[in-house]
């Protein structure tokens, strides 16, 4: 089964309207290649787990379901999971 | 003048119970088809309580008559925290908001100091109301309740800001 190229789903969600950025805890590193480093971009087994934080002002599911439909082509047939980790907040970014 | 502020506030002050897990469950299908679900066919969202807690901080301020959120104790670090330089300069926004959040469903709890002279019932009731309208709209999640509780009143000096001292 071909593989999802973690690079350019990144780069399909960071280019949806309503994400800020990818988010991620650093302890969590996804090394996918030599030199580097793919925040927010889990691929499992089974599923591929997207974590970000969204833009104030937009409606979370619509967003949500927006990148999923960004996604979707790039998974092949795993499942993904949005997680939006913080909202930046209006006019000075996140607390 | 504490009397009539206790008898606004919630029954509930006590933390929210946590949402079953099966209430996520019992969503009939059809919902998980609309365009307009977190959980679709080609994969879920999820919201983090963080992000549910900023939304209702920024919703119970939006009403006229809220002076400030927090209990005393929050209050107190709010108001050491916005005397050191720059980063931790501003109030958090969470800041007297407690949430539980589920896959589909919020549960909201707030503590308020409301400004002297406002109606209490009033106030509590546009509060639960601009926080489910702006949750709900913005997030998708079904809020199940809103606690409000109003934890003082500001009398508009400092001396008089706690009113259980009177």
């Amino acid at each position: 089964m071909t593989q999802p190229d973690p690079e350019a789903i990144y780069r399909s969600v960071i280019a949806c309207p309503g994400v800020s950025q990818m988010s991620q805890s650093p302890l969590d590193t996804n090394p996918y290649s030599p030199g580097q480093h793919l925040t927010g971009v889990k691929l499992l087994n089974d599923k591929v787990e997207l974590h970000l934080i969204a833009k104030w002002g937009f409606n979370l599911v619509k967003l949500g379901n927006e990148v999923i439909s960004c996604v979707k082509p790039l998974v092949y047939d795993k499942e993904i999971e949005v997680y939006i980790d913080d909202i930046e907040l209006p006019g000075k970014g996140d607390v | 003048m504490s009397s009539p502020s206790r008898s606004t506030t919630s029954s509930s002050e006590e933390p929210t119970q946590s949402i079953p897990s099966s209430a996520n469950s019992k969503v009939s299908p059809s919902k998980t088809n609309t365009n307009n679900s977190l959980v679709t066919d080609h994969g879920k969202t999820a919201i983090s309580s963080s992000v549910v807690a900023k939304i209702a901080g920024i919703a119970a301020r939006e009403i006229a008559g809220i002076h400030d959120l927090g209990k005393s104790g929050e209050r107190t670090m709010g108001t050491i925290k916005s005397y050191l330089p720059n980063s931790l300069s501003t109030t958090s926004t969470t800041q007297g908001v407690d949430v539980e959040v589920g896959e589909r469903q919020a549960a909201i709890d707030v503590d308020l100091v409301c400004d002297y002279g406002v109606s209490l019932v009033d106030l509590a009731q546009a509060v639960r109301q601009n926080i489910i309208q702006r949750v709900e709209t913005m997030t998708g999640l079904e809020v199940t309740e809103v606690n409000v509780g109003i934890d003082d009143i500001y009398l508009g000096d400092d001396s008089g800001s706690d009113s259980s001292n009177q």
